[in-house]
């Protein structure tokens, strides 16, 4: 029903940009994480995970953006969030992601902040 | 919109993708009665988090099952039920998330959803019927 996930790879400012829209679920960790793989091929010094066109993220999102923190600490590249959206920063924060996950307002400001 | 103790049910194939169904009538009949955007966000989320695990847990999602969600308006609360067949039962009791073990890879990251609930809505409420049905209740009150 509805919200499939899409995610995209860019390179911007010597990081790498996964784009990701649709819904953030069990069913997106394949997209999103083999929009990782891809990002992490190329040995960046940050990955920035832009989800301002997320609509949707629920428990096994969350999960699965616990997953790419793991990876992260593993390959020290520094990982960020993008996403205007106060409901779910708020949820982030409650479950206590965002001490190890930096949110951003904007693309601009993530990579300003490398 | 509704008298005292107005009732709205659903019935929802036991399938993921469903649950957004729900979300869309709980946020529909929250906004209705007049609960902020924040409140309204809330619900959402905690009504998917249930219904998921209603669909995967309660009901291992096997399509021949459904879950029913029983929202019902009173002039100063919603309360939303989801009640599944209970082929497994749900934990009265689930320990908060620990992030820093998870980021750690020494723990699951599982129980976020239960946590979610507990946290988002003001009262919840699980119980199991005679049949073995699980009933997970959550109320949100009108400030």
């Amino acid at each position: 029903m509805g919200g499939e996930t899409t995610a995209a790879v860019r390179k911007a400012r010597g990081a790498c940009i996964v784009d990701v829209s649709g819904d953030v679920t069990s069913f997106s960790e394949s997209a999103i994480k083999g929009a990782w793989a891809e990002a992490v091929a190329t040995a960046p010094r940050q990955i920035v995970l832009n989800f301002q066109k997320v609509q949707y993220m629920n428990s096994a999102g969350i999960a699965i953006l616990i997953d790419l923190v793991a990876e992260a600490r593993k390959t020290q590249v520094r990982v960020s969030l993008v996403w205007r959206n106060e409901h779910f920063e708020k949820i982030l924060k409650m479950v206590g992601l965002t001490r190890y996950l930096t949110v951003y307002s904007s693309e601009a400001e993530a990579l300003s902040a490398d | 919109m509704g008298s005292m103790g107005t009732t709205i049910e659903l019935r929802l194939p036991s399938e993921l993708g469903y649950e957004k169904l729900a979300i869309a009538l709980a946020a529909a009949v929250a906004a209705k009665m007049g609960f902020s955007d924040d409140r309204i966000a809330d619900l959402k989320t905690a009504v998917g988090e249930a219904c998921t695990n209603a669909i995967v847990h309660g009901n291992r999602s096997d399509s021949r099952m459904t879950v029913l969600v029983v929202m019902t308006i009173e002039p100063d609360r919603l309360s939303v039920d989801v009640v599944d067949r209970g082929v497994a039962p749900i934990p009265q009791e689930v320990p908060a998330p620990c992030i820093a073990r998870m980021v750690a890879g020494e723990a699951r990251t599982g129980g976020l959803g239960m946590f979610l609930i507990r946290s988002l809505v003001d009262e919840v409420e699980i119980s199991r019927e005679p049949d073995g049905a699980n009933q997970l209740r959550m109320v949100i009150h009108l400030r």
